[in-house]
Formats: structure tokens, sequence, C-alpha cells
């Protein structure tokens, strides 16, 4: 499990409207950085790369499925790979895996793993073979993705007690500490730890299996068609 | 995850709820989800699982797979839920009602809406790069997921995949995995090259005439309606509604359905 698809309904409506909203921004600064590349060309590229992470994810390896999110980033490049992520996360929405509302937060999570599985994978690469960065970078990635979304579930936890909006205008002006009076974590009884625990005991085995596939794979097109992890966009 | 089998039962499907107009059914399923979202009390949220499942089945869908396919993604709610055991029983029981209800919504949507119909009505809003890869994601699925079966049959007869070897499996399958992201590379370049040819631009075309507004689409936009306007009320005045209004309504809402599924069929 290297990360959940959050479902309608859980997450305070503020969460995934902010979710909505940095999912725009970064969609549309992707596409802003995309403004000199002919697009036009790129679409069929874009959609069969998205298909691949849908067809990944129908493809079981023990009770876990692939997301293959990090080796899409670094075939696409990080911009391209954010616009895929949000065009996986509307159809998996469609079919009811991760929700409507939340398809911002998914989009930021699965883009997050595109963006950071290309950066790392081209840092790694000036250093070990490609096969072993793209496992390296794999597992860093799905580890720190992973940690994303436990910041999201806690963020969702997190009460602020601001009664009015002139105690929230002293809120904004005070210091982090007179901030922090104002917080409480309570969640109606959500063990934040054991949820923690969990979904890092699951994402350890899950990393692994598609560090280890992701490697394989990556290896397997170095040797057939290098260009295709060498390109960029 | 079944899409394949969702997009048949949209394509083949003749009922009532496949005779509804698209924009009834995004609304009604937008209502489900809304009251999704505000309703926080169990009987609301049980009755409202039931009031998509009974649309289920007045779809001549099978209920018990739609429900299955609408668990497959509920681990994120479970581990929520039991996240949320120290509160008593009720809460963790109310996560999983919402998520399994709002993805029954979105499968039923799906299920009686050729995808085309559902891109065509909003992607109106979307950029066109978006939804351009939307439509072709779509596309590319089915043909990768056939070239995906065929190598998971090869390796299998060929005895690459063998049962309590999951390191050899794994291996197995990202050298396929490897294979397949070649696959869809060259096939990208053809199918610009293949459209091209056709005459695109930079615009794909997409269905932008739909169904009239008929009876067919009233009885699920108005119950969703109904519960979307009950939660409200529960979240205004605190009061949830009663359990014998619930049943009654779920009662009319089933016979309606059911001789609305045997009429049209």
């Amino acid at each position: 499990m290297s990360h959940l698809h959050i479902p309608d309904g859980l997450l305070p409506v503020w969460l995934w409207v902010v979710g909505l909203v940095a999912a725009s921004v970064a969609v549309g600064f992707s596409l802003f950085m995309l403004r000199n590349v002919d697009l036009r060309k790129k679409i069929p590229l874009l959609g069969m790369m998205s298909a691949m992470m849908l067809v990944g994810m129908s493809i079981e390896v023990v009770p876990y499925h692939l997301n293959l999110s990090v080796i899409t980033g670094i075939i696409l490049g990080p911009w391209l790979a954010i616009v895929a992520a949000l065009i996986v996360n509307l159809l998996l929405a469609l079919i009811g895996h991760g929700g409507v509302t939340v398809v911002g937060l998914n989009t930021l999570v699965i883009g997050f793993e595109g963006v950071m599985g290309y950066i790392l994978f081209s840092v790694f690469r000036k250093a070990l073979r490609p096969g072993l960065s793209a496992a390296a970078s794999t597992f860093l990635t799905l580890f720190m993705s992973t940690c994303l979304m436990l910041l999201i579930v806690f963020i969702a936890n997190i009460d602020l007690n601001i009664a009015s909006a002139g105690e929230l205008r002293e809120v904004m002006e005070s210091s982090p500490a007179g901030f922090a009076k104002h917080i409480t974590y309570s969640g109606g009884g959500f063990n934040f730890r054991f949820f923690a625990i969990a979904s890092l005991a699951m994402g350890l085995v899950g990393w692994t299996i598609e560090a280890f596939v992701t490697a394989v794979a990556v290896g397997f097109i170095d040797k057939v068609k290098p260009d295709i992890i060498g390109k960029r966009s | 995850m079944d899409i394949a089998r969702i997009d048949y039962w949209a394509a083949s499907g003749g009922s009532v709820m496949h005779k509804a107009s698209v924009p009834s059914k995004v609304l009604a399923t937008a209502a489900v989800i809304a009251t999704v979202i505000i309703g926080s009390f169990l009987p609301l949220l049980v009755a409202l699982y039931l009031m998509v499942l009974i649309s289920v089945r007045a779809a001549g869908l099978p209920v018990v797979k739609v429900m299955v396919i609408s668990f497959l993604p509920g681990l994120f709610a479970l581990l929520f839920a039991l996240s949320k055991l120290g509160g008593g029983l009720i809460t963790p029981v109310i996560i999983l009602l919402k998520a399994f209800t709002a993805a029954s919504a979105m499968i039923l949507l799906l299920s009686t809406t050729p995808y085309n119909d559902i891109l065509g009505f909003v992607g109106r809003v979307m950029p066109r790069v978006l939804r351009d890869g939307l439509f072709m994601t779509y596309r590319s699925f089915f043909i990768l997921l056939k070239l995906m079966d065929n190598f998971i049959m090869a390796l299998k007869l060929r005895g690459g995949f063998q049962r309590g070897r999951f390191l050899h499996n794994s291996r197995n399958i990202g050298s396929g995995v490897g294979m397949l992201f070649i696959n869809a590379y060259d096939k990208s370049q053809r199918l610009y090259d293949v459209m091209s040819i056709r005459g695109y631009s930079g615009r794909l075309s997409g269905t932008h005439r739909y169904r009239a507004v008929s009876a067919n689409d009233l009885p699920y936009l108005l119950v969703a309606a109904v519960f979307l306007g009950e939660a409200a009320y529960a979240m205004q005045s605190g009061r949830q509604g009663s359990l014998s209004s619930f049943a009654v309504l779920l009662l009319v809402y089933a016979c309606l359905m059911e001789v609305l599924r045997v009429w049209k069929r």
C-alpha cells in the first residue's frame, strides 16, 4: 500500500476545498510550464501513460495493486505527470475508487509521487544504474507520499478553537505559540498513532513490491528502448 | 478494479436508469454525495445506502457485485474507522457507510451512462488538454488491458507465474510492465501519426447531445433531493428523521422502481 484512496465524506469540507484549490493551482502551473510544448503531440502519450497507471492498478501482486506513478513520472516528466495524476484520479473517482470531493487531495498525493520520482531518479541516475536508481527513487518517493497522506489525515483531525472573526484576526497576528493555544487535537476519539502505524506497516510491504517491480521495468526499458527514460518534456 | 465490466454494463443496459438523461443522473449523484458529506446520523445514512442499492437493482445491475466493487477501495475507510473505535461503534459504522454509499453512487452513475456522455457533460467545464487526456486515457485503457491480459495468460502458460514464488512472479511482472510501457509509448506515437493523417488538429470531438429529460429521470433525482433536504434539515436543527419515515420512503421508492424495472424491460 503506497498510498490510500481517500473516500468522500471523511475529511472536513475546508480541507478538501483547499485540496481542490491546491490541485487546480498545481495543474495550472504545470500547464503554464508546458506552454512551449506542443501539447497536441503529447495528448496520446499522456493518455497512454495515464492508462498504464490504471492498468497497473488492475494488476494484483498478492493483495497489493501497483500504482506505477513513479515510472510514469520518469517517462512523462514532472509537469505532465501532475496532469496525468489528475486524469487518473478523476477516472478512479468515477468508478468509486477514491472520492470525487477529494480528487484534489488525491491528485496532490499521486502528483507528488510523479514529480518526486522524476527528481530522485534524475539525481540517483548520475551515480547508480537505472534499475537501482528506479528502485531507490520509488521506495523513497512512496515513503514520502505516505507521510504526505498521513499529514492530510492528521490535519483533518485538528480542531481550531476560533469562535469569531476578531479571534481569527488575533490568531493570525499572534506568535506560533499563541497560535498553538487555539489548536486542540480531538478528532472525536481518532487514534492517529494506530492509523499511522497501520498505514506505514502496510506501506512498507507496498513500497518494497512497487520498488522491485519498477526497478525490473526500468531495467528492461533501459535495455530495449533507453530513449524513453531519457526523454524529457 | 472493474472498469471493463462497468463499461460493459453502461453500454449494454436498457433500464430506466440507463434511459434517464445524463444531467439528471449527475445531479442526483451529486445530491447523494452531498448527503454523504453533510449527513451524520446513522438512520439517514443506512436509508441512503439502501436507496442507492435499490437504484442499482432497478438499473438491472448485480447488486452484490456492485457492493463488492464499492468495498474494494474501502481500505482507507476501514483504517480510518478502526482508528475511531475509541469513540464507540457508531462512528466507525458511519465512516464505512459514507465511503461505501458514495462509491456505490459513482459506480451506479458510470454503470448506467456511457463514458463519452459523462465526459461530454462534465468536460464542458474542463480545460481541453484535460478533457482530451481523459478521453484518450479511457480509450487507451482497454487497448493496454487486453495487452496485459494476453501477457499474463502467456506468462501463466509458460510457468512464469507460480503460486508461492513471489520474487520470481514479481520479476516477471516487472518485465511485463516494462514491455507494456514500451508498447504504450510506441502506440502513442503511432496513434498521433494516424490521428494527424485523419485531420487531428488538437481538438477531439465529444458527445454534446443528450437524451431529453423524461419521466425516467424523476424517481432517482427526486428521492436523492429528498435525502439531501433531510440531511440539510438535520444539520440545521440537530434533529434526525424518524426510522418509520425512512422506511416508508424506501418502500415507496422500491415499489416504484420495481414497477418501472419490470415495465421498461
